[in-house]
């Protein structure tokens, strides 16, 4: 036999039942419900089908406890959720994670002339968009005070960056009295704060009709209208709104809002802590260059041109010292005996060492500047020398140009 | 609320951010890189300082006399 693979049954299966799960993390369906039942488990057992296939589903009791309609026979439905296979069986299935009853008749008609209305206007177009600032002090919450959505942004909230102050606007978020409440919260909000860095305008999931105010022409609007920039966060992710498409950002749930708008504060204390080791990095890396040319100056050029080039560079080794001093002082959160052992680098460089091999170092007085060239000393000044032991103070007789 | 015009963490942190940039390219006199270290400290410890200053506020607005007042928000309903 030629050395083909040869697969158990249960192999194949396995391995189909892979590559569906990789293949289909996550996808939405629509179709119509067939051949349900409601298994003593709680599990849901259904196909969805449309006019020409069907696919079996399965939709499992921790999720479907969640549903705010009962799903049956005949009822057409927007799913979200993955494929997988059944491997006793071989049979591939939908396993549902939400699901979305279809809008009946005439809510879904309205939805549709608003979105194509406003669609046209332009409301919707990517450049009316306005960025979310990364680190907010300041957000307001347009929502029921107590819906599971404030909940769920403040316990989010409070587990991340919590240096943020936040507003809540208590609105209604269901009836035919919420759109005018929320259309007022956004704008009390934008009248109020001007500082405001941004809102959540949402609420938790529930029926469409539970969800209409945010598909209410005002609420749009007013969102659109916000300086503030807006966070539309309404019911599950299977949940889409008017307010979603006019808001500057969608967040799928509530929670997931929160998430969006204030960073994980463990993230940003890792990214400051990167910053400041990168900058302590890059300024070691440098003070090391120029201390090892120092060196090479004393060892190679000492002989031929030795004053010039010892002063600049004990004058900057100094300069350096000092610096670094200050900063030490000043408190900076460089590690001391890093700072410790840079400077003493610089001390190795210190003049005494070349003094002792006879050079001295001359000062132009008051100022004490080192004298480098006879150009920049004139007669009837007085000059300080300094040697490896004593100084010598000296007055200038007369000064004569270089060679 | 915040009525102090200082600093935003944002602007802070991308000016940290430039700075880290600018030291790392090189090409820059060593007292011109302890200067801006120097700034880049300053603004890091503004980072930290603002990470650890654990608080936050919050506040619902209640209508009082057609006009609206903050009162502090029990969360624990």
């Amino acid at each position: 036999m030629p050395t083909k693979k040869i697969y158990t049954v249960t192999e194949l299966n396995n391995s189909a039942k892979n590559i569906l799960e990789e293949k289909f993390p996550s996808l939405w369906v629509q179709g119509e419900i067939s051949r349900f039942t409601l298994h003593s488990s709680g599990h849901m057992y259904f196909t969805l089908k449309d006019s020409s296939c069907a696919v079996d589903s399965v939709m499992f009791r921790r999720e479907n406890i969640k549903l705010d309609f009962s799903p049956g026979q005949g009822v057409e439905v927007l799913v979200k959720g993955r494929l997988s296979l059944f491997a006793p069986q071989g049979r591939y299935q939908l396993v549902v994670e939400e699901m979305k009853e279809k809008g009946t008749g005439e809510l879904e008609e309205k939805f549709r002339k608003l979105k194509e209305k406003l669609f046209k206007e332009g409301l919707f177009d990517e450049k009316h968009k306005k960025k979310i600032p990364a680190v907010p002090r300041l957000i307001g919450i347009v929502t029921s005070p107590t819906g599971a959505a404030v909940r769920d942004i403040l316990n989010v909230i409070k587990r991340r960056f919590s240096n943020v102050d936040l507003i809540i606007y208590p609105s209604r978020v269901q009836g035919s009295l919420a759109a005018g409440d929320i259309t007022r919260g956004i704008e009390v909000l934008n009248s109020r704060y001007p500082e405001m860095d941004a809102m959540i305008v949402g609420r938790g999931g529930g029926s469409i009709e539970d969800l209409w105010p945010f598909n209410e022409e005002s609420v749009a609007r007013a969102v659109f209208n916000s300086k503030i920039p807006v966070i539309s966060a309404v019911g599950h992710e299977i949940d889409f709104t008017i307010c979603d498409f006019t808001s500057d950002m969608r967040a799928p749930t509530p929670s997931a809002a929160a998430e969006l708008v204030v960073k994980n504060k463990e993230d940003l204390l890792r990214r400051v802590s990167r910053l400041e080791r990168s900058m302590v990095d890059s300024v070691r890396g440098k003070i090391k260059l120029v201390s090892s040319s120092c060196r090479n100056a004393f060892d190679s050029a000492v002989l031929t041109r030795p004053f010039k080039i010892i002063e600049e560079r004990i004058q900057q080794a100094d300069y350096l010292e000092e610096k670094l001093t200050t900063v030490l002082k000043h408190g900076m959160e460089i590690r001391t005996h890093r700072l410790n052992t840079l400077a003493g680098t610089f001390k190795s460089l210190s003049p005494r060492k070349t003094l002792e091999r006879g050079y001295s170092i001359t000062y132009i007085l008051p100022e004490k500047k080192p004298v480098k060239s006879s150009s920049s000393a004139r007669r009837g000044q007085r000059m300080e020398t300094v040697l490896a032991s004593g100084v010598v103070i000296s007055e200038i007789t007369a000064t004569e140009k270089e060679k | 609320m915040n009525k102090k015009k200082e600093k935003t963490f944002e602007e802070a942190l991308e000016e940290l951010e430039n700075i880290v940039e600018k030291l790392s390219s090189g090409d820059m006199a060593l007292d011109e890189s302890i200067k801006l270290f120097e700034k880049g400290m300053k603004l890091k410890n503004f980072l930290s300082e603002k990470l650890s200053d654990a608080k936050n506020r919050i506040k619902i607005l209640i209508e009082k006399e057609d006009d609206y007042i903050e009162e502090d928000f029990d969360s624990e309903e």
